[in-house]
């Protein structure tokens, strides 16, 4: 299990990319997803689902997702989960 | 003698996710997907990870797929190898700062391991170091041939500007001996040349003549920080109409002495020795490689080596 130390924030407003704010949630509380931003309303449930398959490949099991999506790829939905568990789990150097 | 086409490069900053969706689109012979000076040292982890996905899923066309690692003895250098060569989808490593062979072994090294423990086939992952001080040029031959991955050298203006406290110019002559060294480095070791970078994106007619003198000079192929610089450098690096049918005719000329049993082998008026034919065979490789001249119309020498 990967416990996350500290909020942490991801991703850029540009066109193409998104905002990711991971929080540690208390234990047992599960991951829960919230989104918004320009391509959430046609595109929510792949954004989430690829954020919740990173997260379980890293262990994670409780956090609290925001993200404002501004029609970000697959790719950097990806990038953008992966490097905010890595920052937020002190495993990587800074982050923005 | 096996070509590869290198023209261009053009570096797509790593952590730019519009950019890096439309790598297939720009057309270059390479993408050099950037972790290094495109990237403030707060975003390394973002455009590592950005890249790694993008080498993952997203298209790079034609391309051949590079990345521009940070140096090793930077914190940041073996995560970016660590991330990326297990997808399995990068040709080359940009190595930069390069300044002796021991840089490249190291790297050698790490590659090796890295091959080895992610399934992928021993060597299968090139390396270019970027010379890009005057310590790097003045060991650019040990550089060259430290490592069998090595294909290419590549020269930095900007880096090596201020290394040695000169100062850029317009017509950059300050750069010509460092340039001249680099090509001879990476010629005698049998590797190709790639100049630096022509930071005016707004100056393509600059961009043309010096990319133009850059393969009168000898380099291969020279590299670009925006999409329109693509086509330039392209046709500054491509042989002329011209240039492809003299090469013809040189060979021509060897077939037919070949077929006479002459040692001797003339076209008009002029002999033809060893370089003109290399240099001829060199011409009619990169006119078919870059689609200016038909295959069938090539020199069965040529055809069998493409």
């Amino acid at each position: 299990m990967t416990k996350l130390q500290k909020e942490v924030t991801t991703g850029t407003d540009s066109k193409e990319d998104l905002l990711l704010t991971l929080k540690p949630a208390s234990k047992g509380s599960g991951i829960s997803v919230s989104i918004s931003g320009k391509g959430a309303v046609q595109f929510s449930e792949e954004i989430e689902a690829t954020v919740r398959q990173v997260l379980e490949e890293m262990g994670v099991t409780d956090a609290s997702v925001e993200i404002v999506d501004y029609w970000a790829f697959d790719f950097t939905i990806r990038a953008r989960t992966k490097a905010a568990v890595l920052h937020a789990t002190g495993r990587d150097e800074v982050v923005t | 003698m096996v070509y590869t086409l290198r023209r261009s490069r053009i570096y797509v900053p790593g952590n730019n996710p519009r950019m890096l969706s439309t790598c297939d689109l720009f057309g270059a012979d390479a993408v050099t997907l950037d972790i290094e000076d495109a990237v403030a040292p707060e975003q390394k982890l973002s455009a590592r990870w950005l890249i790694a996905e993008a080498l993952r899923d997203q298209p790079f066309g034609n391309s051949e797929v590079t990345v521009r690692i940070n140096a090793l003895s930077t914190p940041w250098g073996h995560r970016d190898l660590e991330a990326v060569i297990p997808t399995g989808r990068v040709e080359v490593i940009y190595l930069p700062k390069a300044e002796s062979a021991r840089d490249v072994q190291e790297l050698d090294r790490v590659l090796t391991d890295l091959e080895e423990e992610h399934g992928l086939e021993s060597g299968q992952t090139k390396i270019i170091p970027l010379v890009e001080s005057a310590r790097g040029i003045l060991f650019a031959h040990d550089i060259a041939t430290a490592s069998h991955r090595i294909v290419a050298l590549s020269f930095g203006g900007e880096d090596y500007t201020r290394d040695v406290g000169g100062e850029k110019t317009d017509t950059e002559e300050e750069l010509a001996w460092p340039r001249s060294a680099l090509v001879a480095a990476a010629k005698a070791a049998g590797v190709q040349a790639l100049d630096t970078v022509y930071s005016n994106v707004d100056d393509l007619d600059g961009l043309y003549r010096q990319a133009v003198k850059m393969r009168q000079l000898g380099f291969d192929g020279k590299a670009a920080v925006h999409p329109n610089q693509v086509e330039v450098i392209h046709r500054a690096f491509s042989p002329s109409p011209e240039e492809i049918d003299y090469a013809l005719q040189v060979m021509q000329a060897i077939e037919e002495a070949e077929a006479g049993g002459s040692g001797v082998i003339a076209l008009g008026r002029k002999m033809i020795d060893k370089p003109v034919v290399a240099r001829a065979e060199r011409t009619l490789m990169i006119a078919a490689l870059s689609g200016l001249i038909a295959r069938d119309k090539l020199p069965e020498r040529i055809r069998e080596v493409l």
